[in-house]
């Protein structure tokens, strides 16, 4: 299990509480393998779809084979450790407002797995501390 | 470990059914926030109680893929599992979930297993 989980809160969405990414195992085992592409791969098939949400055209959208399929083909960027991963991930997996502006206090935080509460009785309450 | 790659899985019977194999899946403490078991997942975004986002490792080609997903954990814990698509649209990266009871109540649930697929 990965040592690290990252919390962020989305400045589009104020009233909502802190989330919390959880990076899978599996994923992890790719990226220390070496296996992953280009983050740039999926910033591209990222942009495609976003165009086609602001034109209104998204239910019937389809990611370009080419693209898409870069997913596999292009070459893979070689072993990250779970560091360089977790930033991987972020950069994949977190909004892109989130992590690309700066903003007046941190948006995001990677923490160690155990600094997590496990009492989610205020689940909906969490905030992320400065 | 050897990779079998092939453009369509048919019965062998004349006339036999397509086979649509799962694209991804995952099984995960909604309680404990980890992953117990997971293929073509990236990431687990928990949003709060039993709201739950899956990233997919490699994206979907569309967004009209196919989600079933169960929870539970007692007997006397039955629920289900939603997608909310009137208010989050899945995209080809990632899809939302949401486990309630049947009154709505969103909660979190001690297993939460979700899969996906697509023709």
């Amino acid at each position: 299990m990965s040592n690290y989980r990252v919390i962020y809160e989305d400045p589009e969405q104020p009233e909502q509480p802190a989330c919390v990414l959880v990076p899978s195992d599996n994923w992890l085992e790719e990226a220390k393998a070496g296996l992953l592409p280009p983050i740039s791969v999926y910033w591209a098939l990222q942009d495609d779809e976003q165009q086609a949400i602001d034109e209104g055209r998204h239910d019937t959208f389809k990611h370009d084979p080419e693209k898409h399929a870069a997913q596999w083909t292009a070459p893979r960027i070689g072993p990250l450790t779970e560091e360089e991963a977790i930033e991987y991930l972020i950069m994949k997996d977190i909004p892109r407002h989130i992590w690309s502006v700066e903003y007046n206090r941190p948006m995001f935080k990677i923490v160690k797995t155990a600094d997590v509460p496990s009492d989610r009785q205020f689940r909906n309450a969490w905030r992320l501390a400065a | 470990m050897s990779t079998l790659k092939v453009n369509t899985l048919e019965e062998a019977t004349a006339g036999g059914a397509t086979f649509y194999t799962a694209k991804a899946v995952a099984t995960f403490d909604g309680k404990a926030n980890t992953i117990q078991a997971s293929a073509n997942v990236s990431s687990m975004t928990d949003h709060g109680t039993g709201q739950y986002t899956l990233n997919w490792q490699n994206n979907f080609s569309n967004i009209n893929y196919t989600s079933t997903g169960m929870a539970g954990a007692a007997w006397n814990n039955e629920s289900g599992v939603a997608q909310p698509r009137d208010t989050y649209v899945p995209t080809t990266s990632s899809c939302r979930y949401h486990c309630s009871w049947f009154n709505s109540q969103t909660h979190d649930n001690r297993v939460i297993m979700i899969t996906a697929t697509t023709v």
